[in-house]
Formats: C-alpha cells, structure tokens, sequence
C-alpha cells in the first residue's frame, strides 16, 4: 500500500469517526437526564376514575390449582385501566411457563379480566428467530401515549444466569403486540440480565428500568429506554453496584435528579441494600444494609410518596417470605417505620412486591399469594395517614 | 432484518472451513471457481435449511440463540482463512494475524473481567455511544494502517459495522470483540510463545 492510499484511509476513517460524534447531538441520552417525579396526579391523561376511598383488595389472576404463579407487575394506562403481567406455569423455569396478563377496567366496581397469554417460549422463539428454553420475570409498563410496554426474560441454555431480556409494545391497551425484540445488553454472550421492578419514568420520554446481572457476580443496574419498542428503539445499560452481594433494585425517585435504590440482598448478611444518587444515576453512593429491614434474599417493592417519604413493601424475615409488610421512610430510606402487616402464615409464600403509584394518587400493589395468585392491593393516601398514625401511636405506647 | 441476515454470516463461513478442510483431503481443486461456488452454496444450505426441528429454525440462529455473535476482526479471521483456501492469497498475513491477536487478548482482558462485574468501573458503558472509545480504537486502527498492517483496516471497519447494524447490539465493544475471539488470540498468542520457546532452546546434541 503506498503511502498516499495510507493517509487517505486514514483519513477517510477519520471522517467516518466524526459521524458518531455528530449524530450524538440527537441522542436521546444527551443533556442532563431528569426523573418525571412530579405528583402523578399532575401527569397527562384523562381524570382518574371514581374509586372506593381507603383500600381495596382483590387478586389480578385468577385461581389455578396445580399452577405456579409469580412475578407480578402492574401499569396504569391514562384511561384508568389497570394490566397486570405475571408468569405461570407447571413450576419455575418449567418449559410450559407462560406470561400473562388480565386488565381492570377503570371504575369503582371494575374487576379483573380473565388472563391472557401474552408471551410462552414457542411464541418467543417464533418472534426472535432463536431457540427459547423458557420465559420467566415480566414487567409491564405504561407511557404518557398508552403505549403498553413489556421487557420479560427469555433463557437459551442454563439458568436464570443464562437470561437475556426482550422487550415488545402496546399500542391498543395490550389487545394487540408487536414482535419481541431482544436486547443485546452484556458483551458475554449476552446473558444473564433480568429485570424484576418498576421503571422509572424521564422528563422528556423514555424510562430508567431497573434490571440486574446474575452470573458469577450479581449486581444491580439500569436499563435506559427511549422510543417505541416496535421502531426506533434506543437503549444503553449503566451500573448501581458492583459485586456478588444485592440484585433487584427497585427505584424510588425522590426530585429530578435525586432517587433511591433498595435492593434484595443475596449475601449471608440478609438485611435490604440501599444506594442513593444525586445525578439521576449517573453514579450512586456504595449500597449500604438497612439496618432494622431484614431480606430473606427476597425482592422488594418501593415507591416514593409526596413530601419526599418512601413506600417499602417486604418480606420482614431474614429465612422466609411467609409474611408481607409495608413501611414507610420520612428521611429517604435511613429509618423505616413500619405501618401494616398485609399477610403473615407460616409456611406460606407472599413474595415480589411491586407497586405503582397511580394518576388519582392510589398506590397499586400487586404481589405473588402463595405461588398460586396474583394478589392486588389498592389503597389510597387516607388509608396510609391511618396505618402511619396508628404505628407512631402503637411506638409512643 | 440486516442484523438477522448478518447472523448466517458466520455459522457458513465457519462450515465453509470445514468444507475445505474435507475438499481438499478428497482431492478436490479448491482454486476452481466452481468447487468454490459448490461449497459456498452447500455451506449457505447447511446453516440456513431448519436443521433444528422442535423449534424449526435454521442452524445460524440456533447458533444466534446460544450468543454466538461473532465480532468483525473474528469475522475478518475466518473470512481470510477461507478467501485464502480458495485463492492462496492471505488477505491478514502473519503481522496482520499477530496484531489481532493481541488486540483482541488486549480487549478481552480490559472487557470482560469488569464488564461481569470485577471492580467499580464499567468499560462497557463506553461503547454505546460516542465516547474516549472511538477516537482511541480509530488511533489504534490509524498507526496500524500507517505501519502498512492490514488488520488496522478490519479495526477501521468496526464502527462502519455498528452504523450498518451488522450486529444485534448497538455497543460498539461488541463490533471489536467477542468471547471466541478472545479465546482463539489467547491460544494463538499462547502456541506462538510456546514455538518461540521451543525454537530458542538448543537442541541436546
């Protein structure tokens, strides 16, 4: 090669470099990220419908003897209509597990629909042109447009450290779905990243989604999202944590650029992890153990509450979930009180909280009963005020 | 759809090897242009027929399901091996071999230990967009160009790859390295020490 073809390759490179950099300008992940943290009250879309005051309780998923349930999520589409997704089928990581999803009119007599098959591993296969071994962890999400988005797991080979997420879309409240789209997020193969919380939705569009890694090191991330998952989607992954020690990170922002991370511990010191950023994630504080929150390598569910409190819902045990309680913290996770016991029976599994703060201002969570339903539980700021006043009563005693 | 048709890309090229090796040893010309045709058909036909009935997908993205995305300099490797088997021309001779080797030791030492979650800082973060990462692997690619080594231009092709969407994912770590590559330069750089060694020593009279 002579000299000349060398410097003109090299230069022509160069140019070709330049692209990337320009077409940076309009990346969805330029300028500073802010969380919609505003009272959901405030967010668009039409009035919330009537609903009973206090709290409500009733299960999203119907009663399937024989059948393993788990792994809720549940999204709010501005209409007031509420869609759960969850997974079930003859055990965990059982080929024949399914994702599903039922919706609730918006209303106050409303109930649940009957489920529907949203994802099983033959229609994941057939959509991503890959073998699936199985399905597992789903969460549903809504946006400002009613858009209905779902990222759920999908394994080739091995075990939940084999996974890979896949995302699909929404456009008519989940009626119809457009293909699933994997998401290449680990330079390893591509393995082992699941998702487990509620995302976190940015000014402007898009969501910090929540997902971690399980594979030789365990440790919390984040999954940004932008467009609609049948076009121009756009994504990148950035870190909470490092190390072998806490997964699941559920977020609650607390203002535009300020969140909290709680995290299931995986370590032999079971107590809940916290990490907190001020740079909407752009870096986090080390998690640190909540002192006083055990975890028994269990997940938890959080959603940050006007004035700047946190809503905690838990397995309070250090060996088993056969309970499920709700706390609440005033000073951003350091101090937990704790405001009612939802379930509590030996033996039993109440596990996999997630809860959503709706548009009318209600809290929605919905969790795994006995590995046999989908739990939801409804209530409202009232109901709340009464549980907090009645367990700073029951301390002052 | 680009990313789904690159995905046979591999899988052939790497039964194309295979073929070769199994022509050759039958007595097969493999400079006739129609040997070469015959065996880049049947290559495409084994990775593209459905050869995995349950699912009723084809080899490649059988291969696809498990992770195997190969990176454009692993590519490049096996593409040369074959153009050469059928031509006798070796598009990355020994410098060019030598520098991918080390470079992909180089990134898979930097990548995947961090990447999976040793230490604080993430160096795969760097490759979702433009960042440090491309003006340095464009430096890389440039001195390699400037010192007449064929392997900066496979490097030059990486970002090319990523705006083409040849890949899967839309971080350019993956365009420059996968976990294969990193294996073969390790064992190719491993072998070539172990010869150099060899040869060192004095033979016993």
């Amino acid at each position: 090669m002579s000299r000349r073809a060398r410097l003109a390759l090299i230069v022509g490179s160069a140019i070709f470099q330049a692209w990337p950099a320009i077409r940076l300008a309009r990346s969805p992940w330029r300028g500073e990220i802010a969380f919609r943290c505003a009272a959901q009250s405030e967010l668009p879309g039409a009035p919330a419908a009537a609903v009973a005051p206090g709290r409500r309780d009733g299960f999203a998923s119907p009663d399937s003897p024989g059948v393993s349930v788990h792994a809720g999520s549940i999204a709010e589409l501005p209409d007031g209509t509420l869609a759960a997704a969850w997974y079930a089928g003859s055990r965990e990581g059982a080929p024949d597990v399914r994702i599903l999803m039922a919706r609730r009119p918006a209303g106050p007599l409303a109930d649940w629909g009957p489920p529907r098959e949203l994802v099983s591993r033959e229609s994941a296969s057939r959509e991503l042109g890959r073998h699936v071994r199985k399905v597992g962890n789903a969460v549903i999400f809504a946006d400002d447009s009613g858009r209905l988005w779902l990222v759920y797991v999908t394994i080739a080979i091995g075990g939940w450290s084999g996974s890979s997420l896949n995302v699909k879309g929404s456009t008519d409240g989940g009626e119809t779905w457009t293909p699933s789209r994997r998401l290449a997020l680990s330079p390893f193969f591509n393995l082992s990243e699941l998702v487990r919380s509620q995302p976190v939705p940015l000014e402007g569009g898009g969501f910090a989604l929540p997902i971690y890694h399980e594979n030789m090191a365990k440790f919390p991330e984040i999954l940004w999202l932008a467009g609609p998952p049948g076009g121009a989607l756009s994504w990148r992954k950035s870190r909470i944590s490092w190390g072998r020690s806490f997964i699941q990170p559920a977020i609650a922002p607390l203002g535009p650029r300020e969140a909290v991370a709680l995290l299931r511990t995986c370590a032999g010191e079971r107590a809940v992890g916290a990490a907190r950023t001020s740079d909407a994630c752009a870096s986090w504080s080390p998690v640190r153990r909540l002192e006083g929150l055990p975890n028994p390598d269990a997940a938890v569910g959080a959603v940050a509450l006007p004035g700047g409190r946190l809503l905690l819902a838990f397995n309070d045990s250090v060996s088993d979930r056969s309970n499920l309680k709700l706390a609440v913290s005033s000073d951003c996770g350091a101090s937990w009180l704790r405001i009612a016991t939802l379930e509590e029976e030996g033996g039993a599994e109440f596990s996999y909280p997630f809860m959503i703060r709706s548009r009318g201002g209600r809290i929605h969570l919905v969790y795994t009963w006995r590995r046999r339903r989908i739990r939801h539980v409804e209530f409202d700021d009232s109901w709340l005020e009464e549980r907090v006043r009645a367990a700073l009563g029951g301390q002052a005693r | 759809m680009i990313a789904w048709a690159f995905s046979f890309v591999f899988p052939m090229l790497l039964v194309l090897v295979l073929a070769q090796a199994a022509a050759a040893r039958l007595g097969a010309n493999l400079r006739s242009g129609r040997t070469a045709l015959a065996l880049a058909v049947f290559s495409l036909a084994c990775v593209a027929a459905p050869v995995f009935p349950p699912v009723g997908l084809p080899l490649a993205r059988v291969l696809a399901g498990s992770g195997l995305s190969a990176s454009i300099p692993l590519l490049a490797l096996v593409f040369s091996s074959v153009w050469e088997g059928f031509s006798g021309t070796r598009l990355l001779d020994d410098r060019a071999t030598r520098a991918s080797r080390v470079f992909g030791l180089a990134c898979g030492l930097l990548l995947y230990p961090m990447a999976m979650g040793l230490g604080v800082a993430d160096p795969y973060s760097l490759g979702w967009e433009f960042s440090p990462l491309w003006p340095a692997m464009w430096a890389v690619a440039a001195a390699l160009i400037w010192k007449g080594n064929t392997f900066g231009l496979v490097l030059a092709a990486c970002p090319l790859a990523r705006e083409a969407g040849l890949l899967e994912s839309p971080n350019l770590w993956d365009y420059l390295v996968d976990p294969f590559y990193v294996l073969a330069s390790a064992v190719g750089l491993g072998s070539a020490a172990l010869r150099r060694s060899r040869e060192a020593t004095p033979a016993h009279p």
